[in-house]
């Protein structure tokens, strides 16, 4: 296994697990999901009481930390250990949760919830889901235990989906409190806005890889996020970096000695192919990290995982690279 | 690990007229569907790519890039820069939901006064914008406009990113289940949108606790849905109907759906899903395009000792010797790292193998980095998709291969041409089938 230590600038630990919440935000693909549950394992390592948030039902974090495959809507947070706990959050289940502190009548409440027009009234009004998603997360953030004076968590980190959605997901708070003047809504977005620009207790940390699309998405959510959103940033995730390796040049003038055997013929064709294939990705990656580096955010830089699958083994090993304890 | 035959799928192309590409996001399915659409403009057809959301080069290469054009035909130039001169044609199409759904309101509304009101309409607006599924209804329409209008010998239709998998083909029957849903009924309503009052006779508990949600939430959405169902309940009727036919289309023998994807357990598993859906809605799969496969046709050398030995024996076979160790230990750590990655890969795709169906042809493309994202790019992809069995490669090329212009050559180091000149390929179709 070829592993590339990375260079942190910066120490994860003193910069992402001193806040409350922590977001990761990148295109679908880059691996957000491994490393958010990468990054809970460094955080419960630390005996931070971390809870990993997943959204819109996924479980697949939970799965990478060897949870089982929920049978339900795994929407009651499940311990993985003492320290670390993962939830996934929908729209809909926290719509009724919701609900279910606003109707304390339980029959009634059931009878709305099977009624079609509500389902389709939940479906239809925009933004909804994603509003109350995120209230589910601020309301994971006060949470106390019953005459604890701590709160439950002292660290969430969320597993946002791919870039464009999240920025929805993230926008909303600000778009109800600004499209509702007063009332409930209006007051709830306010106080998750409070949370979510809090630069003590909010980091919304990018995931890209070095290649064209994430690069290009990459740089226009670190400015939305910035200007438009005014979200307090955390650190730049640049996955899947190849190792450095034999240059093309110099690949370029090696070959197989003619009086070789066959069956060393082959391997060391290949080797030398396969040689050729890393070298040619470490050069396409090369102007694409030179890119990553406008982005004026400390820089963390994993590397490619030459795994079989990837499993709790691969999660355990990002973790410690994230964070050498 | 065995040895794969290259796959060839020209005789797929030949014989449908639609070719439906379908699996998960970032897959490589515009790219596919792009590539398979060229093909189409090099061998005489006049070709359609519906596309949804390609990336800013290819779209560029294709002629989409600016802005909000959402025709466009490839131009004579785009490909002569590519040392093409195609026999047919090639238009994409980009499927931009926002104006679909606005072109669809158009055909059906009776005056620019509703036409306005709909528009305004902060539930259509939300509906067109972000109703999940909305993408699906959108191209299925465009999809049917292209077919009623006879202009394409083929339409190559690269479907949105879901991860319901199949949302695209159950897009039509979802509609008409909400047509004739009680749900619907009551939007339809003229009285509804009058306000709460029409409801309270229907469903009284609905009624009191909508209100509430209203209240709590502050989201007034119930006039603005029925003001816009009254308004739209033609176009509903006819929009239903019409995804109806097209779906029917889609399941007969003129089109053949093939699954893109990638040798990733997650994209696989997604896979899983959309074959179990194809055979839920009886269509048959007739092609796999498997991208970013590191292992190749040939079968892998296997190296079972450690990296120390496998450096000693590189160190006395490659020539000229390498006396650096540390490169020596690279290239050796180098090759049992890949070596890793294409177990597993083989694993996966032959575990996915046995649950596919007799008689899929299958491609797999090599993961390719830098991978070009414009014309050059799909023709590298050619190579992989229409690849021709190597000896007779050779021969052909040899013979076939025109004088190369400055722009092919500068090609050249991306890609090994192997039979593209339309010259001597086109065969072009007197009618579709």
């Amino acid at each position: 296994m070829v592993v590339v230590q990375p260079r942190p600038r910066c120490s994860v630990s003193q910069i992402l697990f001193t806040k409350r919440v922590l977001f990761l935000v990148g295109k679908g693909g880059v691996g957000k999901t491994t490393l958010a549950a990468a990054l809970a394992l460094a955080a419960a390592r630390q005996e931070k009481r971390t809870l990993l948030v997943e959204l819109e039902n996924n479980t697949r974090a939970a799965c990478l930390l060897g949870l089982p495959p929920p049978l339900g809507p795994a929407s009651e947070p499940r311990a993985v250990s003492p320290t670390l706990s993962t939830v996934s959050v929908s729209g809909q289940a926290a719509l009724e949760e919701y609900l279910r502190l606003v109707f304390p009548a339980q029959r009634l409440l059931r009878t709305i919830l099977e009624n079609r027009l509500y389902q389709y009234f939940v479906a239809a009004a925009p933004g909804l889901k994603e509003l109350l998603s995120m209230g589910k997360i601020w309301y994971e953030e006060q949470k106390h235990e019953q005459g604890a004076e701590r709160p439950q968590w002292d660290l969430l980190i969320v597993d946002m989906p791919a870039t464009g959605h999240s920025l929805q997901y993230l926008r909303m708070p600000q778009a109800a409190f600004t499209t509702f003047a007063s009332g409930m809504v209006h007051r709830e977005a306010e106080r998750i806005m409070a949370l979510f620009r809090d630069p003590t207790k909010t980091a919304v940390n990018l995931v890209a890889v070095p290649e064209e699309l994430s690069v290009s998405e990459t740089l226009e959510a670190y400015h939305q996020l910035r200007a438009e959103l005014q979200l307090p940033l955390g650190l730049l995730f640049i996955n899947r970096v190849h190792p450095p390796t034999v240059s093309l040049t110099m690949l370029a003038h090696l070959g197989v000695a003619p009086r070789a055997r066959p069956q060393d013929r082959h391997l060391t064709e290949q080797a030398l192919q396969r040689a050729r294939l890393a070298a040619a990705f470490r050069e396409a990656q090369a102007p694409f990290l030179r890119c990553l580096d406008a982005i004026p955010l400390p820089a963390v830089r994993l590397p490619f995982c030459f795994a079989e699958a990837m499993a709790l083994p691969q999660v355990e090993q990002l973790s410690r690279l994230l964070e050498p304890s | 690990m065995t040895e794969r035959t290259p796959a060839n799928f020209t005789p797929l192309l030949e014989q449908h007229r639609i070719i439906v590409c379908v699996g998960s996001g970032g897959v490589g399915k515009t790219t596919v569907s792009a590539a398979f659409a060229l093909w189409g403009a090099l061998h005489g057809r006049r070709t359609a790519v519906l596309t949804i959301d390609p990336a800013k080069r290819l779209a560029a290469c294709l002629g989409l890039a600016s802005g909000r054009v959402r025709e466009q035909v490839l131009t004579t130039e785009a490909f002569s820069l590519y040392g093409l001169s195609p026999s047919g044609s090639l238009t994409a199409l980009l499927v931009d939901q926002q104006s679909a759904w606005d072109a669809v309101v158009e055909r059906y509304v009776p005056t620019p006064e509703v036409r306005q009101r709909i528009f305004t309409n902060p539930f259509y607006l939300g509906l067109s914008r972000t109703f999940a599924g909305s993408h699906e209804y959108m191209a299925l329409d465009t999809l049917a406009t292209l077919v009623q209008r006879d202009a394409y010998d083929l339409i190559v239709v690269d479907t949105p990113p879901t991860r319901q998998a199949l949302d695209f083909l159950e897009a039509p029957q979802r509609v008409q289940r909400f047509l004739d849903s009680p749900v619907s009924k009551w939007f339809i309503r003229p009285s509804v949108s009058t306000g709460w009052a029409a409801f309270s006779a229907v469903n009284r508990t609905a009624t009191f606790l909508l209100r509430k949600i209203e209240a709590a939430t502050g989201v007034a959405t119930l006039g603005d849905i029925s003001e816009f169902f009254t308004a739209m309940q033609q176009m509903f009727a006819d929009f239903g109907h019409r995804l109806m036919q097209m779906n029917r289309l889609l399941a007969s023998p003129q089109a053949a759906f093939i699954l893109v994807t990638r040798p990733d357990a997650e994209v696989l598993a997604e896979a899983e899903t959309f074959l179990a859906g194809l055979q839920r809605l009886h269509i048959p799969l007739r092609g796999l395009v498997v991208n970013g496969v590191y292992g190749t046709e040939r079968a892998e050398p296997t190296w079972r000792g450690d990296v120390l030995t496998l450096a000693e024996r590189l160190r006395q076979v490659i020539v000229p010797r390498i006396r650096r160790r540390d490169l020596l230990r690279q290239l050796a750590e180098n090759f049992l790292a890949h070596q890793t990655l294409i177990r597993g890969e083989q694993r996966r795709l032959s575990r996915f193998y046995r649950l596919l169906p007799p008689g899929v042809l299958s491609a797999h493309v090599p993961v390719i980095p830098a991978f070009p994202a414009d014309l050059g790019g799909l023709l590298l992809l050619h190579q992989h998709l229409f690849a021709v069995p190597r000896t007779q490669q050779q021969g052909r090329a040899a013979d076939r291969m025109p004088e190369p212009s400055p722009a092919q050559r500068k090609e050249e180091k991306n890609i090994t041409k192997s039979d593209y000149s339309p010259r001597s390929r086109a065969r072009p179709r007197s009618s579709p089938p």
